[in-house]
């Protein structure tokens, strides 16, 4: 059953969405050319002036003890505090896209339950776009999430240096058993022609922000903005302009840390043999993303000699994430060895306060070896990622590249995993 | 006052109306949005903003920082929807408005639920319906709907918790 609050929510942004725009601002000529536009003073009376400053100090010094008084009975006013991230489990709602294009966009979106099988709702895209990719709120919440849509088809050859915007987001609600068990609703936030392609995008724990990555090896430009779901407005933009395509730095795998305070990115070279761990304060000021972010976690590998990967070559670190609480790396390794034509994967965490005594904190039990990772210009890879480095994952395991589906569900936490059981989703190329 | 003089003043208030409109493109909008659900009335509403930003234009250079701008600006809106709702001779504030009449476009947009919702929202007094409004539209936190309202985290709590009780009692009354 949908709350009453949710109720109140869902109805003040349908009625503020149906404002979709403004009469151009109708500002005065400048002050600084005009003389005063004020009546003419008239002459004044001699003390005058004097009974108005009386109320006036009358009426401060009212409010000065109102206010002591109020601030005696109520306390001092405590800034807010960063929700404590929700306990993992693993996430049964899903989002998915369906009849990917060779943009890797979809021209439906469907939500579906991952344990019965039923699927709650099906959208089609608008005439003329098509869905990029979702993305859950952060802390294993599998009820909101954000949905991306790109207003225009690029055309072949799908130069680099090409934009892909504008674009549409959608918050997407579910509300399973309620009579209104999934809502969308378009987000205010503004997108222009001009902007560069979306990487990735991470929606904060409480659902109030979303942090967008998104880069362009052409322009040799990756921004990192910041949006509140709520109003549309960019409450932030950074930007990371690289040297040169041979030290290209890709941004990727954000997530929100210590609520909605932080986000956190990954930073991988162009040549793949340095990656860094960055984390960026919500009220950091500036524009450079690398002046306002500092690095958290850093690991370089040097290249293997002739190209040739063995079971000893060094590996960065695969979808390499800052947990919710800001305490450790979560990230996937391949084990190489022998013999073993799909190298199977571990998880590794990496404790923030000893990193070079990484945890496996789960073993993809074989021949589970295919994790499908998110298809789509945006969105996030299927692993949930939550706070004390506990985790929720899904495994992919595929017949080919369409057709069913079959999801292993694991959750691991301090070195355990443990088997939730398996679900089939029908024709569907990610899931979150 | 020489010509230089005279041509600096103008380059700063070309910097100014530059910064103020480019505030407008990204603010007007959401602001807007915020004026009209405390108000009601799209043009009442439009207006409230664009008072909002003359009255930042008059004021820049009172500003601390272009920074503190929206902050400013999300103040203004609201204490000018509250001049206006106080304005306002009767109680109920939506009756016969404009909004009614393109009601039609609201059917077409809300769900039975939500125009019931809407309709509960818009008969609340205006202190409990902008409590509302910060906390589940804006989805600020107490302390920051407290410090927007100017009044204490228990008055925002007491004002959220009696608007959603009274949209309760009004749906049930209703269906």
């Amino acid at each position: 059953m949908i709350s009453l609050e949710d109720q109140i929510r869902d109805a003040l942004r349908s009625e503020a969405g149906r404002l979709r725009e403004v009469s151009p601002l109708r500002l005065l000529p400048a002050p600084g050319r005009l003389g005063p536009v004020t009546a003419p003073r008239r002459a004044r009376r001699p003390w005058t002036w004097l009974a108005p400053v009386t109320a006036a100090v009358l009426v401060i010094a009212l409010a000065i003890a109102l206010v002591i008084v109020r601030t005696e009975r109520n306390g001092p006013v405590v800034p807010a505090r960063p929700q404590s991230p929700a306990p993992a489990t693993f996430p049964r709602y899903y989002v998915a896209l369906e009849h990917l294009n060779n943009d890797g966009n979809a021209a439906r979106l469907m939500a579906g339950d991952s344990v019965t099988g039923k699927t709650l709702a099906a959208f089609n895209a608008p005439a003329g776009a098509s869905f990029e990719g979702t993305t859950p709120a952060g802390a294993a919440d599998d009820r909101t999430f954000v949905v991306a849509a790109t207003l225009s088809q690029r055309k072949p050859p799908y130069p680099p240096w090409a934009t892909d915007g504008p674009r549409a987001w959608y918050l997407l609600r579910l509300a399973p058993g309620s009579a209104r068990p999934v809502s969308m609703t378009k987000l205010a936030i503004q997108s222009s022609a001009a902007d560069l392609p979306v990487t990735q995008t991470a929606l904060s724990a409480d659902g109030r922000y979303l942090a967008v990555a998104s880069g362009d090896a052409g322009t040799l430009r990756e921004d990192l903005r910041v949006y509140s779901v709520a109003t549309g407005q960019l409450v932030h933009a950074w930007t990371m302009v690289n040297a040169g395509a041979f030290s290209y730095k890709t941004l990727s795998h954000l997530s929100w840390v210590n609520g909605d305070e932080a986000v956190a990115f990954n930073l991988m070279w162009g040549l793949s043999s340095h990656q860094e761990v960055r984390k960026v304060a919500v009220s950091a000021g500036g524009t450079d993303l690398l002046a306002a972010s500092r690095v958290v976690w850093s690991q370089s590998v040097p290249a293997p000699p002739h190209g040739v990967i063995t079971a000893s070559t060094p590996q960065l670190c695969g979808l390499a994430t800052l947990t919710a609480d800001g305490q450790a790396i979560v990230c996937w390794k391949s084990v190489v060895s022998a013999g073993n034509a799909v190298p199977p994967m571990v998880w590794v965490a990496y404790p923030l306060s000893s990193p070079a005594q990484p945890r496996v904190i789960a073993r993809i039990p074989p021949p589970l070896t295919k994790l499908t990772s998110v298809t789509g210009a945006s969105g996030t890879p299927a692993v949930y990622v939550s706070a004390h480095e506990v985790i929720g994952f899904s495994f992919v395991v595929s017949r080919g590249d369409t057709g069913p589906l079959t999801i292993h569900k694991f959750i691991a936490s301090g070195g355990a995993i443990r088997q939730l059981g398996t679900g089939t989703i029908a024709s569907m190329n990610a899931v979150w | 006052v020489d010509d230089t003089d005279t041509q600096s003043a103008d380059t700063a208030a070309d910097g100014v109306q530059r910064q103020v409109t480019a505030l407008y493109q990204a603010h007007a909008l959401s602001l807007a949005r915020l004026a009209l659900l405390m108000l009601g009335d799209r043009a009442e509403a439009q207006d409230v903003v664009q008072d909002a930003f003359l009255g930042l234009y008059r004021r820049w250079g009172a500003l601390a920082s272009a920074d503190a701008a929206p902050g400013y600006l999300r103040a203004s809106v609201l204490n000018g929807c509250r001049t206006a709702l106080k304005r306002r001779s009767r109680p109920a504030v939506y009756a016969g408005s404009q909004e009614h009449l393109e009601s039609a476009e609201a059917l077409a947009i809300h769900t039975e639920e939500q125009r019931a919702v809407l309709a509960a929202v818009r008969r609340l007094p205006a202190r409990q319906r902008e409590a509302l409004v910060l906390r589940y539209y804006l989805d600020m936190t107490e302390d920051q709907a407290a410090q927007t309202m100017r009044v204490s985290r228990g008055a925002v709590k007491s004002a959220t918790s009696r608007a959603v009780a009274a949209v309760g009692r009004m749906l049930k009354e209703g269906s």
